[in-house]
């Protein structure tokens, strides 16, 4: 048996013998690894923006909106009702002229509970969150986005605690207490959040709530949860059953996985066209090779190899070409990635630059590849084995 | 029963093709032995079955009918891959255009057939050099790719080739068809110097003067063997000396052959 080290070095001969037919043929391989990889990483990453942004990461969330008006009662009683809440919370939303000192902007203005940042999973940059006392004794208190920082400002991180924002048509002052860590898009990067009592007196004149949230305990069936409040909403409450919304976080979860899978699965079908057809290119760049080989296959078989010797010979000449591609795929595919990472922080997505690509991804590329060189290259392989040497020593 | 020093033996040799033309007898009922170190030439005219011959006793090609015996054994006993280790181990081949891969050194072509048998790959260039030296081939040559060489340099790496797993038998097919006369002397006088040292050589070849380098000349016209004097060689002066041929017709004319001594057969 031919051994293996003069064998790879017999492969690499042959297939280096014509360098550009070589690089052509795998051209199918490398574009379909390379998308393969690039897609993977880039799905994986928006997943994960989406997940952030979406606030999908706190999975315990429920969401209860309705399209007639909400009471604070409302809230109250669906805390009461639901022992399964650890703790819930209420926010309304006015449209409302925002001013610094020298720049003014409108924009929306947040009345929430001091509960959100927990609920909501929010992170303070500067200063603080709103606190219970701001919200009982109505104080004229607000936490920003950096964007209101770059807008009102002149910088994100422009150092703000203690100024004054004049909120509403009356201008009245709020004393900024916090800054929220977060950019881009980001949800609370263009927001004012106020105490939301302060935003029942001072700015909307009415005690309704647009939105109530809450954080289920752990190890709840939020789906159900949700559902049961959906019920307690309708029945209990009697609010119209066509006006409430409720939905857990896990719900919306549910729906983004199966977008992803969904993608996923475009994209693998994308991605095995591309393959198939690069192997196609592999089979028909070996039977080329043998056909222009036939004498050196005759002369081969003259001198002792074995029909598997043969096989063997030409079968490892297409899993390296295989091979090849899918790492050089590989290669392409990361430098894609990273390339539409910072694309995408060029346009002020959040996106992570590194491309997420774990091992496991790389050894099933790996994989694939090899299984694409012996599928597609079985077949001229066993073309070239059963040749007759005496016509193929013939052969011009 | 084989004859004890006989490296083959062919007893009844029939060759037959089937085609769109019918069937067609490339060899009728050859017999005749080759002992070890014998340096026996087949001639003929074209078409007369000296390849189909050749390819046969060099287990490229199995018989229709008849025995064909390899050191003792009845190659019919062998299967595909058991004639691919005979070819490897046992017999080397010369081809006339000398099948060389041509973008692979000399080392590694003459290493060639070492690849298809169980001999370790660190004994590879040792034997490979060895070979090549048997056939004064300059060692500056080593290194170079076999389509960098001359005509007369390629033939001889291709002899060494051939004798790199020192085999029991030397097939040569025209070996000094491609090359000018006196390239062809250099060629000849190679084989005749492995022929004196005791290799067994089986030789195809047009040419005369090839030929009578040779112990004994098989005449082959039209699938038979024809019977010949000892030494397989005609006197010109004699022209109405005819050879006996199996079916009785007339012996191979249209060639003139110098006169000469008559060899002694090897032992």
């Amino acid at each position: 048996m031919m051994a293996l080290r003069y064998l790879l070095n017999e492969t690499w001969l042959s297939l280096s013998a014509n360098k550009i037919r070589s690089a052509l043929t795998i051209l199918g391989i490398v574009i379909g690894i390379a998308s393969v990889i690039a897609m993977t990483s880039l799905i994986s990453s928006m997943e994960d923006l989406l997940m952030r942004e979406l606030g999908l990461y706190q999975a315990r969330m429920v969401q209860i909106h309705s399209t007639e008006p909400m009471s604070l009662e409302d809230a109250q009683a669906i805390e009461g009702a639901f022992p399964d809440y650890e703790s819930v919370g209420s926010l309304m939303i006015v449209t409302a002229q925002v001013s610094s000192q020298t720049e003014s902007l409108n924009t929306q203005v947040f009345g929430v509970t001091d509960n959100y940042a927990y609920i909501q999973n929010i992170d303070i940059e500067q200063g603080r969150f709103l606190i219970e006392a701001d919200g009982t004794q109505a104080l004229q208190v607000a936490v920003v986005g950096k964007g209101i920082l770059r807008d009102l400002y002149g910088s994100e991180d422009a150092q703000v605690l203690g100024e004054t924002l004049r909120v509403g048509p009356k201008g009245e002052e709020y004393t900024i207490v916090g800054v929220i860590k977060g950019n881009g898009t980001s949800r609370n990067y263009n927001r004012v959040l106020v105490p939301l009592d302060t935003l029942h007196v001072r700015l909307a004149g009415t005690r309704t709530v647009d939105t109530v949230f809450a954080l289920a305990r752990e190890d709840v069936d939020t789906v159900d949860l949700s559902r049961r409040t959906q019920s307690y909403m309708t029945r209990t409450l009697e609010h119209p059953s066509d006006t409430v919304y409720v939905y857990s976080m896990q719900e919306m979860m549910d729906q983004l996985d199966l977008i992803v899978t969904s993608f996923s699965f475009m994209l693998s079908a994308i991605a095995v066209i591309a393959l198939f057809v690069g192997g196609i290119g592999i089979m028909n760049m070996m039977l080329t090779t043998v056909s222009e080989r036939r004498r050196e296959i005759g002369l081969r078989k003259s001198l002792g190899a074995h029909t598997s010797t043969i096989t063997r010979q030409f079968l490892l000449e297409a899993v390296t070409l295989s091979l090849v591609g899918g790492i050089l795929g590989i290669f392409l595919g990361l430098a894609v990635a990273v390339v539409l990472g910072l694309t995408a922080r060029s346009l002020g997505i959040d996106m992570p630059v590194a491309p997420e690509v774990g091992i496991e991804s790389i050894l099933i590329a790996v994989a694939i590849c090899v299984a694409i060189g012996i599928a597609f290259g079985f077949y001229p392989a066993r073309h070239a084995a059963k040749l007759d040497p005496v016509e193929s020593l013939r052969y011009q | 029963m084989s004859e004890a020093n006989a490296v083959l033996e062919v007893v009844g040799l029939t060759r037959t093709y089937q085609s769109r033309a019918g069937v067609t007898e490339a060899l009728r009922g050859l017999t005749f032995t080759i002992k070890r170190g014998e340096f026996v030439a087949i001639m003929g005219p074209s078409g007369s079955g000296k390849s189909t011959l050749m390819n046969i006793l060099g287990c490229l090609d199995r018989p229709s009918k008849g025995l064909y015996l390899f050191e003792g054994v009845d190659i019919r006993s062998y299967d595909d891959d058991e004639l691919a280790d005979i070819r490897a181990t046992r017999i080397g081949f010369i081809f006339q255009a000398f099948n060389l891969l041509p973008r692979t050194t000399v080392l590694r072509n003459v290493m060639l057939p070492l690849s298809f048998t169980h001999c370790p790959q660190h004994e590879w260039e040792a034997r490979a050099r060895k070979a090549l030296h048997a056939v004064d081939l300059q060692e500056y040559l080593y290194g170079h790719r076999s389509n960098e060489l001359s005509g007369g340099q390629m033939q001889r790496v291709a002899i060494a080739r051939a004798l790199v797993n020192d085999p029991a038998l030397i097939l040569a097919d025209e070996p000094t068809g491609n090359l000018d006369t006196a390239t062809g002397a250099v060629i000849l006088a190679t084989l005749t110097q492995l022929h004196e040292r005791g290799r067994t050589i089986v030789l195809i070849t047009h040419d005369p003067e090839v030929a009578r380098r040779a112990d004994r000349i098989l005449h082959i016209r039209d699938g038979l063997l024809e019977r010949t004097p000892h030494t397989g060689v005609f006197s010109p002066a004699d022209s109405s000396t005819r050879g006996e041929t199996a079916s009785g017709s007339a012996a191979y004319s249209g060639v003139s052959l110098p006169a000469v001594a008559s060899v002694a057969l090897s032992a």
